[in-house]
């Protein structure tokens, strides 16, 4: 399966993490830093979306993100 | 790429309180900004300068805060600036449209 998935606690905490992750895997694929900024931005705002609206158990929601590739692979 | 833990200096002088944000500015930051405005938002004796120099990120909720920094010092005829916008949320600034209403201090203009 060409996806790499990462689980963080519903929390606004951890949001830099997913941005962390999300920088590691568009480096590796070799998207530009310009690219790489709107990205995080796209994938930040989605996090935050889902912490402040689709949390119903602060304790333990979790957020699923999931990085795929559908070109060459990872 | 080096993650900077969100921290504001806080620096006054005669004509100016200035804030400098520095690190990555988003959700689970935004207490501390509000708890760092909430002194300095509505003095009118001098002007409120956000430095972003050290900025590295800014997401919609910091956006919003700023936004609100907008609102009420504009209601109050008081001065607001924003210094050093690095490019990156220059960019964010241009594509939310908030651009136009920032006025960016000089050392001599703020």
């Amino acid at each position: 399966m060409n996806a790499i998935r990462l689980q963080i606690p519903a929390h606004a905490d951890h949001i830099d993490i997913v941005r962390l992750c999300l920088y590691g895997i568009a480096s590796k694929l070799g998207f530009s830093y310009e690219d790489i900024e709107d990205m995080k931005v796209a994938v930040s705002e989605a996090c935050n979306n889902a912490v402040l609206h689709g949390v119903l158990d602060r304790n333990k929601d979790i957020i699923d993100i999931c990085f795929k590739s559908e070109g060459r692979g990872f | 790429m080096r993650v900077e833990p969100f921290r504001i200096v806080h620096e006054e002088n005669e004509k100016h309180t200035i804030l400098h944000l520095i690190g990555e500015l988003d959700l689970s930051v935004i207490p501390q900004l509000q708890g760092a405005l909430k002194p300095v938002l509505n003095r009118t004796d001098k002007a409120l300068v956000l430095n972003l120099n050290g900025l590295t990120y800014i997401d919609s909720t910091g956006i919003g805060i700023i936004v609100s920094v907008l609102k009420v010092r504009d209601q109050m005829k008081a001065p607001f600036f924003i210094r050093e916008i690095p490019s990156s949320v220059q960019r964010l600034f241009d594509l939310t449209g908030i651009s136009r209403y920032l006025t960016e201090g000089t050392e001599a203009g703020a």
